[in-house]
């Protein structure tokens, strides 16, 4: 695991918050971080939920990526988008896909976490776009 | 001549067809206003609203400011607009363009400081092609990009960068003739808000206008951040073709296609210069990169202003008492990029692997003209006096097609806040 990772992790971890159970919150605190999730034992169906992060990215070399885990059912997926494309050659693990954002470059990177069927769940999806 | 009357006369009978085969605003969308976030594809009833020939904008803004609209109100202080070339456009990204990048260089830096630094040309990524310098020891930082993107820090920014979490201390609004005398300390002494905007204004006419000759630039907002004790001047820059804006504040809306994969609806051209020391262009962003205008066509007669401002009232008509801060004709942008890319599936993750990027080197970019109503948000909205504000100028807005009255609009405070400049 290098600097990178254990820094996004880090602040991952951070923006983890608890909703009620079965409510579900899509934050954006700032442009650096957000996460969309379905709290745990909510029954749920075909429920799609979305955010997205825009802003000027400040640093050299940017990455947005997302994670999702602790996932019941292999039916719930996670989608991420950016505006400026992911990069084919991917840096980082699989779970940690990333785009290249220059510093001073306007992006957008939207999340969205789909869940399609009807099971309890514990499902989070997070982002970041940090350095 | 005949012939342009022949077809003004086809596209308005080909209006009229429309709207009288239409119904009024649908139920279903005045109730699905509760996101205040989105599109609504109005029709017009052709007894209820008006076009006017372009020739008679100023007068009809004069009268249509004196009306009343219900919920809302049309602050006394809006400026009328200049805008009698209206056209629908078409841009596109330029390409190429990181060839400028020596000559970019210049504009910014001194040979000295160049000549201690190393340029690489960089294209490992997909989707943009760049020439630049990224130097911590000296903090200094230039970027040109393919597709007209361009970055700067000199060191007096550098450890800010692009950042925009200093808290706002005064917003001025520029474009409403809030051009002010006040002064305030920046890092190297006093600098007057009137000095800063005309500066700026000079050097992007001037300095940068050769690598951006089709358009005219203006300072629109300045917002006056506070950092260590000092303050700085942040502007946002707007940019005219002929004397309309190009859509500056349509901070990548994003949209959803019918099988829901999400793209970027309505794009913004525009931009963003730091002031640290009196009269310096401290750091500079062309954000997005630079579009060029490939075809225009002439818009004869628009929406009259009253009738937008109707549209507004019927449509929103949940909506509480709202004051209309501004009201402007500029042109909307509308990427027309592959965006659908291919799906990579890692797991439960799916990554939508863009083609291209809406940004990206010849992607093509339509354009309507709209009406643009802005709705400026009050920090009491948003937060205490006690609480940390980055936002500075917050707008909520209304935009409306010129010609087919399509409606979209941005009036939730939190999406708002999401992509607050």
């Amino acid at each position: 695991m290098n600097k990178f990772m254990k820094k996004t992790i880090a602040s991952m971890l951070a923006a983890a918050s608890i909703a009620g159970a079965g409510s579900v919150t899509a934050s954006a605190a700032s442009y650096k971080a957000w996460s969309v999730y379905q709290n745990q034992g909510a029954p749920t169906s075909a429920n799609k939920y979305t955010d997205t992060v825009s802003g000027v990215a400040t640093g050299y070399t940017l990455s947005a990526y997302a994670s999702s885990y602790s996932m019941s059912s292999s039916s719930n997926c996670v989608y991420v988008y950016s505006s400026k494309g992911i990069d084919a050659n991917i840096t980082g693990t699989s779970s940690y896909p990333s785009c290249t954002i220059k510093p001073g470059e306007s992006f957008v990177v939207s999340l969205t976490l789909k869940i399609n069927d009807n099971s309890y769940l514990t499902n989070k999806a997070n982002g970041n776009v940090g350095y | 001549m005949r012939k342009n009357k022949a077809l003004n006369l086809i596209v308005f009978a080909f209006i009229m067809l429309m709207c009288s085969s239409c119904a009024d605003v649908p139920e279903n969308v005045k109730n699905d206003m509760s996101q205040y976030n989105g599109q609504a594809d109005i029709f017009m009833n052709q007894n209820e609203y008006q076009y006017i020939d372009v020739s008679d904008i100023a007068e009809d803004f004069k009268s249509a400011l004196e009306g009343e609209y219900g919920q809302f109100e049309v602050s006394k202080e809006i400026i009328i607009p200049n805008s009698e070339n209206i056209c629908t456009m078409e841009f596109e990204y330029v390409d190429n363009f990181h060839e400028n990048a020596d000559e970019i260089f210049k504009i910014f830096f001194d040979d000295e400081v160049l000549k201690k630094q190393t340029i690489i040309d960089d294209d490992s990524m997909q989707r943009m092609v760049t020439r630049e310098f990224y130097n911590k020891q000296d903090k200094v930082y230039c970027c040109v990009g393919n597709n007209g993107f361009t970055a700067m820090l000199l060191p007096s920014a550098f450890d800010n960068s692009f950042s925009r979490s200093s808290t706002v201390i005064k917003t001025y609004h520029i474009d409403r003739n809030e051009i002010s005398e006040d002064a305030y300390t920046l890092s190297d002494g006093e600098c007057t808000v009137k000095e800063a905007v005309n500066f700026v204004n000079d050097w992007l006419n001037t300095k940068w206008k050769p690598f951006e000759s089709y358009y005219d630039f203006s300072v629109k907002t300045v917002m006056v951040r506070e950092l260590k004790e000092k303050c700085y001047f942040d502007f946002v820059v707007e940019k005219y073709y002929n004397g309309i804006p190009l859509d500056e504040i349509s901070d990548s809306v994003m949209s959803e296609d019918e099988n829901g994969c999400p793209y970027v609806k309505h794009t913004f051209s525009s931009i963003r210069i730091n002031m640290m020391n009196c009269c310096e262009i401290s750091s500079f962003t062309s954000l997005n990169g630079i579009i060029k205008p490939i075809q225009s066509a002439s818009v004869n007669s628009i929406l009259s202003l009253e009738s937008a401002l109707k549209l507004c009232q019927s449509t929103f008509s949940d909506f509480k008492a709202m004051i209309i801060s501004d009201i402007n004709i500029k042109y909307s942008l509308l990427p027309q990029y592959n965006y659908l890319g291919e799906e990579i599936t890692y797991g439960n993750v799916i990554i939508i692997n863009s083609a291209e990027s809406d940004t990206q080197a010849g992607v093509k970019v339509l354009s309507r003209p709209v009406w643009e109503i802005i709705i400026d948000v009050p920090s009491s909205e948003y937060g205490t006096s006690s609480e940390f504000n980055q936002y500075g100028d917050i707008k909520k807005y209304i935009c409306i097609d010129v010609q087919t009255g399509e409606i979209y609009y941005r009036l939730s405070l939190s999406e708002v806040l999401k992509f607050a400049k």
